[in-house]
């Protein structure tokens, strides 16, 4: 009886044995088909061996092939090691021509220097720029290249995945002239306006008020008589405010001119009508801006300066027109109360006229960077875009 | 009795200066052209020598301006002597008129400038509105 329990015991326990190691094996199968190992080592006649599974690429290769992205790898001095079939693709070559190509080459002559320093910061946790690439066939790529050293150092090669971009360009140069087209119609209604104002209505102002003279050379009472002086100059008042508006809705100065004409315009006009000094530093004179996107900064600066008239508590202002890293910029600055710049723009109800002029400025590709704070006067900076050339 | 041609585009514009300078200057007025083509037309049609003492032209025009006008009659009659009235000061139409050959440029708001500025061209002066000096 002891001797048959025993045997029970034994076989229970190889059983459990037996279905552990079933366990085990079933574990390591599902490793091996989820590519989750990459090497095992066996045990042969020869002694262990490790047997490495090269399958276990196969998805990360799969993956680098299929994906939109250009993927490359390049050794030290930006030689091309490998790079994937997307990337050549977007070239109009084949992986064979370019594997052995400095990268460098492949960049268009103009954006050559940026790439190198960006090339030369590149760091493990990766540098982005948009850069320009030129293909087989000599046509312009726009692309955003995302650069990554693989290990600590350069030796261990770096990674550039490059991302086609030429349909986000292509849209915001859409964008772009449909805003243009809409501040054309906006230029030209004003204009309009102000020929009706002008041509129209002020004629028919200088008309009354003559006529009105005529009157003064019959026989008239006293009191008869001032009330003629009183409406002639009620009507000299609305000439002069018809006559600002027509001038201001559309001015002359904008038809042809360069932005420097137009700010010297705007300043003594500043002066005239609100009492604000503006001091006028001109580092560059901004003569090639489009004339669409010169009436916009017009009217953008001319905003501007009106809030430091409403708001700064000052009466001295400063315009600036220079070049800073290549780009060309206006700065509109004042020394007044100022205020908490983030807290205005981040209340659509308080910065609506700010965030207005903001929203025209980038459609048409410039950038508004504002800073100010309480007492500490405020400072906006207009950006404005480097023309892209097109392919 | 010194003779004017005025060149006028809006009608109620037009009559009271017809008015003004008939009564208040005593002078007379040879025609009224609406635009600068009608004013060549009317000086092409008189004979050799217009019996015209001074043109008084507007600067905005439809079609050719009032500024393109002066520079004509000046090549073609120039002993028409031709004075500038207008709503607008700004320099460069002011520049532009003295430039194309005006003898002159008067502000429409003022007319009692514009007949002061009318006698100065007729003796044979220039003239520029007192209103000109104070704006752009």
């Amino acid at each position: 009886m002891v001797k048959r329990n025993q045997l029970q015991q034994e076989v229970q326990d190889e059983a459990d044995e037996l279905k552990n190691r079933l366990a085990e094996t079933e574990e390591t199968l599902r490793a091996i088909q989820e590519y989750m190992v990459d090497a095992f080592v066996v045990n042969r006649e020869n002694g262990i061996q490790v047997v490495t599974l090269n399958e276990s690429e196969i998805p990360y290769s799969m993956m680098v092939e299929s994906m939109n992205e250009g993927a490359v790898t390049l050794i030290a001095d930006g030689t091309i090691f490998y790079c994937n079939g997307r990337f050549a693709e977007m070239l109009q070559g084949n992986c064979e021509k370019l594997i052995g190509t400095l990268f460098q080459t492949l960049i268009v002559p103009e954006e050559q220097s940026l790439f190198e320093t960006i090339f030369h910061d590149a760091t493990a946790h990766g540098v982005r720029q948009e850069i320009t690439l030129q293909t087989a066939n000599g046509d312009r790529l726009p692309v955003q290249l995302s650069i990554y050293l693989l290990g600590e150092d350069r030796i261990s090669g770096i990674a550039v995945l490059a991302t086609d971009i030429s349909d986000r360009i292509q849209s915001e140069e859409k964008i772009r002239a449909l805003a243009t087209e809409l501040t054309r119609a906006e230029q030209d209604e004003r204009y309009r306006i102000s020929q009706v104002l002008h041509d129209d209505l002020q004629q028919r102002l200088f008309a009354v008020k003559a006529q009105l003279s005529f009157l003064k050379d019959v026989n008239l009472s006293a009191e008869t008589y001032r009330e003629l002086d009183q409406i002639q100059a009620s009507l000299s008042e609305s000439i002069a405010i018809t006559r600002n508006l027509s001038i201001d809705l559309s001015p002359i100065v904008l038809q042809g001119e360069g932005l420097l004409e137009a700010m010297t315009w705007l300043s003594f006009r500043m002066k005239e009508q609100y009492g604000l000094h503006v001091d006028l530093e001109a580092k560059e004179k901004l003569d090639q801006i489009d004339s669409h996107l010169r009436m916009l900064l017009f009217q953008s600066i001319r905003e501007l300066l009106f809030n430091v008239v409403k708001h700064a508590g000052v009466s001295q202002a400063k315009v600036t027109l220079e070049q800073v890293n290549g780009h060309p910029c206006i700065t509109v600055s004042d020394g007044g109360r100022g205020f908490d710049a983030e807290a205005i723009m981040g209340n659509p109800q308080s910065a609506h006229g700010l965030l207005i002029i903001q929203d025209r400025l980038n459609l048409l590709g410039c950038q508004m960077e504002l800073a100010s704070r309480p007492g500490e006067g405020t400072s906006i900076r207009i950006e404005l875009p480097i023309e892209r050339k097109s392919s | 009795m010194c003779s004017i041609l005025l060149v006028e585009d809006h009608k109620i514009m037009a009559e009271t200066l017809v008015r003004v300078l008939r009564t208040k200057g005593n002078f007379s007025i040879a025609d009224v052209a609406e635009s600068a083509e009608d004013a060549l037309e009317w000086l092409s049609e008189q004979e050799a020598d217009p019996q015209v003492d001074l043109a008084l032209v507007d600067v905005v025009l439809p079609q050719k301006s009032g500024i393109e006008l002066v520079s004509m009659i000046q090549q073609q009659y120039p002993g028409i002597p031709c004075l500038m009235i207008s709503g607008r000061s700004a320099g460069q139409y002011v520049k532009g008129s003295l430039v194309a050959g005006a003898r002159g440029y008067v502000l429409k708001d003022d007319l009692q400038d514009v007949l002061k500025g009318v006698q100065h061209v007729l003796e044979g002066g220039t003239y520029l509105s007192e209103q000109l000096s104070k704006e752009e």
